[in-house]
């Protein structure tokens, strides 16, 4: 359960009452330089952070119990820069998804909570009469259900543990020889 | 890119607006109720179609010169609302804005509105917040000698004008030409030239002259040649607007108004009740009324059109006025931002792929219509 703050659930509740309370996604990507969206026709300003006001789709955030949704991202890829986006190293980076309930009177936002959190996964964009930069991104649960491989290798000792050499083995040359006692040994 | 203006000429008059709002929400409808929860993401943009009559085939041209240009280049246009060019309402003048207001935000605040070209804020004298018995932004004024000064305010209403109260001042003079009395200074955003000053007043006890002086000051505040009297004459019946028109000379960007109370007798009370202090460019010194937008006003803010909401706004007499806006404000605003009234334009971009410019034999092109949408700067 997702708890808002009091002035956070005032708006909450005159939206149940009947009252149109503007509601907008607000979308984080950590990239090198990281992205704020708000999804709407304004900037706003929460967290410290001004979100810019961007034409961004974010399609259905659907969860399922066992199956953790996906989302996918479509900015407009009609600038060069907005292109780069989608060939640059973005794997990986970090996607939370907000909605934040703004104040109909001052365009303050009063509280936002996370929706939906995880991982870029693949970019790309098409050009054309609808041109759009995509991207997929991986569920925080889905990542964290992964299977993780390990091999047990001194390089990946040093990756995880720089500087232990627990498994800086050679099994040919370091291990020691294992004498089985002869027959006389049993008939005692 | 560019932002071009809409043309002037004959080809571009005529037209018919059809005004519209594209609302940014999603929402839901109870099936069981049928009621709506409707959320918005504070994107609201006003959309109109312009439709230009049929013309001639010079006339036509610039059309198809103008628009196919505007479809091919991509720029936007400049666009007063036609249909309602000034506000409906009172407000005239060199309004700002008051205070900053976020994006998103349902209302503003504006300064310095007065009515109908009435420069002269506070000249309802209804707001007194420090209770010194003078009006906010007013100070006192005298020479000569005189006993029982007093200021206050009274609501009996002989010259009441507007609003709840009148500008009382009581006075005992004790020497011929003496004076008493108010000032204050005002700006005059269009310079020198001829202004009309009114005034309604009603009076008791001993019978004085009732005289409006102006001093014309240059924009470092010094005084731009003599005092000008707009009018002096003796206490008149209770109720008569005295009006008077002063000639401020070149350099003159503000003027300090001063009413006065003027002793021809003396030994006796004295006193004067005014209101509805009016300065205005030109000859007009009737009281203009206080400043006031109408549901569906149109200012412009930064180049922004924003659209005044259904309840409409009234100033106080210190010139603040709290607009309610009929969509969120496109942008931010910022305090002192200047309030354009008078054919404010909003930046407007084609809300279509394909224009319709249909030309029939004879030379004669079709009537257009042109689908726009409002664009944020």
């Amino acid at each position: 359960m997702k708890s808002l703050n009091t002035a956070g659930q005032l708006l909450l509740d005159r939206a149940v009452a009947g009252d149109k309370i503007p509601l907008v996604p607000l979308l984080y990507i950590a990239l090198a330089v990281p992205q704020r969206y708000a999804l709407g026709g304004v900037p706003l300003v929460w967290g410290g952070f001004t979100w810019a006001a961007r034409d961004v789709i974010v399609n259905e955030v659907a969860d399922a119990v066992d199956q953790p949704a996906g989302l996918r991202i479509s900015l407009p890829g009609v600038t060069d820069a907005e292109r780069a986006l989608a060939l640059t190293d973005v794997e990986g980076a970090r996607v939370e998804l907000y909605h934040a309930l703004v104040d109909p009177a001052t365009g303050a936002v009063a509280d936002a909570v996370l929706r939906w959190a995880g991982e870029l996964d693949m970019p790309g964009f098409q050009a054309g009469r609808e041109a759009v930069v995509q991207f997929t991104a991986t569920h925080r649960a889905v990542i964290a259900m992964r299977d993780r491989v390990s091999r047990y290798t001194n390089d990946e000792q040093q990756r995880l543990y720089p500087g232990d050499t627990s498994l800086d083995v050679d099994p040919g040359t370091d291990a020691g020889s294992v004498v089985w006692p002869n027959a006389a040994y049993f008939r005692q | 890119m560019a932002t071009l203006d809409w043309p002037t000429t004959r080809a571009f008059q005529g037209a018919r607006v059809q005004l519209g709002v594209d609302v940014t929400e999603y929402g839901f409808q109870g099936f069981y109720t049928g009621n709506r929860t409707r959320f918005s993401t504070l994107a609201d943009r006003l959309t109109c179609v312009v439709t230009l009559p049929p013309c001639l085939a010079a006339d036509a041209g610039l059309r198809e010169g103008f628009l196919l240009g505007l479809r091919s280049a991509g720029d936007y246009v400049r666009l007063p609302m036609m249909h309602r060019r000034v506000p409906v309402g009172s407000m005239r003048g060199s309004p700002t804005v008051s205070a900053s207001a976020a994006a998103g935000a349902r209302s503003l605040v504006l300064a310095g509105v007065t009515g109908g070209g009435n420069l002269a804020l506070g000249g309802s004298f209804e707001l007194d917040t420090n209770a010194d018995g003078i009006a906010n932004g007013w100070t006192a004024l005298s020479s000569g000698s005189f006993t029982g000064l007093t200021y206050g305010r009274t609501t009996s209403g002989g010259a009441l004008v507007h609003g709840t109260y009148e500008q009382a001042i009581d006075v005992v003079f004790t020497a011929a030409g003496s004076f008493v009395g108010l000032e204050r200074v005002y700006q005059l955003p269009d310079g020198a030239g001829t202004y009309t000053i009114g005034l309604t007043v009603r009076s008791g006890g001993d019978t004085q002259t009732v005289r409006v002086r102006v001093e014309p000051r240059d924009s470092g505040g010094t005084i731009v040649g003599s005092t000008l009297t707009a009018f002096s004459t003796p206490f008149p019946a209770d109720g008569t607007r005295l009006t008077g028109q002063v000639v401020m000379p070149a350099t003159t960007t503000q003027c300090t108004v001063r009413i006065e109370m003027f002793s021809t007798n003396t030994g006796l009370n004295s006193a004067l009740r005014f209101d509805g202090l009016s300065l205005i460019r030109g000859i007009s010194g009737a009281w203009p009324g206080i400043g006031t937008l109408a549901a569906g006003d149109f200012i412009g803010i930064g180049g922004n059109l924003i659209m005044v909401g259904g309840a409409g706004a009234t100033a106080t007499d210190d010139g603040l006025m709290t607009v309610p806006a009929a969509m969120p404000l496109p942008a931010a605003l910022s305090a002192g931002a200047a309030v354009t009234w008078n054919q404010p334009t909003g930046v407007w971009e084609l809300d279509t792929d394909a224009l319709d410019l249909v030309n029939t034999p004879g030379g004669v092109q079709e009537g257009l219509a042109i689908p726009l949408r409002q664009v944020v700067l």
